[in-house]
């Protein structure tokens, strides 16, 4: 890219927390036919409440 | 077989995909590969019982990172090139039923930062010079599964419509010293009849100009390029503006609207692309309740879009629409 990921960014092999995105994890495995699959989750310190679809139907500030 | 063919008349790249013939074709439910897999079911691409967000490659992908030959020779008017790139499937939820207008905004938020680091992980790679972040929802636009999902390419070449985009925005660039973009966004706040819904940081709005009769266009208003620019504020104003914006195109028509999701950030082939301005972009194929907009032609066979419908009409429909509830989906 023409701007390098900035060290908000985390890489395939391990959990990095950054900012401001919020922390998460990424836990890569092999599929049986080599290909690969990443799961990323989120931790309850750094997850933000889950405000529900309701909680700004018009989406106006 | 996947190669690519150069098309010398439009001055573009053709991919062609056989084996994608025999791909997963609407399983029923207890057979959906992008479920968990149960301990009494059939194995799926997803091994654990449960999950948040999942991203893997594509069983059937139009681009690879280890293509095979292609499977004729080029000539020097017609090049051929291996179909080198990348096709993942990102998972935004191990429940089979949900949608982008169900899940949480919590989660649409989780997936903007997968979104942002697909994009940074592929857009690292060697030969792609773009990651193009898209979801094609409901069996009108033709998706072969009904789990609720996206997708990630890697192009080893910058697609037609970014080429297009990218040239118009640098030449306003050049000649007015002005992002494109911002121009746009001035116009339409200022004139606010196609504004659908807005926040703080982010504007959703019928463009003046739409192909679609229901197209949506999301832009932030500060000047961005990329997904993982987004400040924290901004993108908890997009998660909040995707779920409005698709909840009601849910509410429009009673029922779970298909559509094309299509994120545009600017190419990663290290060009020069400062006037490039990050925006999604929402294309339903209907224009009724029951009737669907064909590219027909005039806009298969000339490239030349005809609306059915005022875009100011149909922005202020669509604002004027309450999002539908989750909760009354059935």
């Amino acid at each position: 890219m023409t701007e390098q990921p900035d060290e908000r960014m985390v890489t395939d092999d391990g959990a990095v927390v950054h900012q401001p995105f919020g922390g998460y994890k990424i836990e890569t495995e092999p599929l049986p036919d080599g290909r690969r699959i990443h799961y990323y989750s989120w931790t309850e310190a750094t997850a933000e409440p889950d405000a529900g679809p309701d909680a700004d139907p018009d989406g106006d500030r | 077989m996947s190669e690519r063919r150069w098309n010398p008349v439009l001055g573009e790249w053709t991919i062609t995909a056989t084996h994608r013939q025999d791909r997963t074709f609407l399983p029923p439910k207890e057979f959906c590969p992008l479920c968990p897999t149960r301990g009494d079911g059939p194995p799926t691409e997803i091994s654990r019982a449960d999950f948040e967000v999942a991203v893997f490659d594509n069983r059937f992908p139009s681009l690879e990172l280890s293509p095979d030959p292609p499977a004729v020779a080029g000539t020097g008017l017609t090049p051929v090139e291996p179909a080198y790139g990348a096709c993942e499937v990102v998972v935004y939820t191990p429940d089979h039923d949900a949608s982008m207008g169900t899940i949480p905004v919590r989660r649409i938020r989780q997936l903007i930062d997968v979104w942002a680091h697909r994009t940074v992980v592929l857009g690292a790679l060697a030969g792609i010079d773009y990651v193009y972040v898209f979801e094609n929802r409901g069996e009108a636009i033709g998706v072969t599964l009904n789990h609720p999902h996206g997708q990630v390419y890697a192009y080893p070449a910058i697609p037609p419509v970014l080429v297009r985009e990218t040239a118009t925005s640098r030449a306003h660039l050049e000649r007015e010293g002005t992002c494109l973009w911002c121009g746009l966004l001035d116009q339409e706040t200022r004139d606010g009849h196609r504004i659908v819904a807005e926040t703080a940081t982010w504007v959703a709005g019928v463009p003046f100009f739409a192909r679609w009769p229901y197209e949506v266009h999301l832009t932030p208003r500060r000047h961005l390029g990329w997904l993982h620019e987004l400040r924290a504020a901004e993108a908890d104003d997009l998660a909040q503006l995707l779920s409005t914006v698709v909840r009601k195109y849910d509410a429009l028509f009673g029922f779970t609207l298909p559509y094309i999701m299509a994120v545009h950030q600017r190419p990663t082939d290290g060009g020069d692309h400062d006037g490039y301005h990050l925006h999604v972009e929402f294309y339903p194929p209907h224009r009724t309740e029951s009737k669907l907009k064909f590219l027909a032609g005039s806009e298969t066979g000339a490239g030349a879009f005809i609306n059915d419908t005022m875009p100011e009409t149909t922005a202020e429909r669509l604002r004027r629409l309450e999002p539908r509830d989750p909760a009354t989906v059935v």
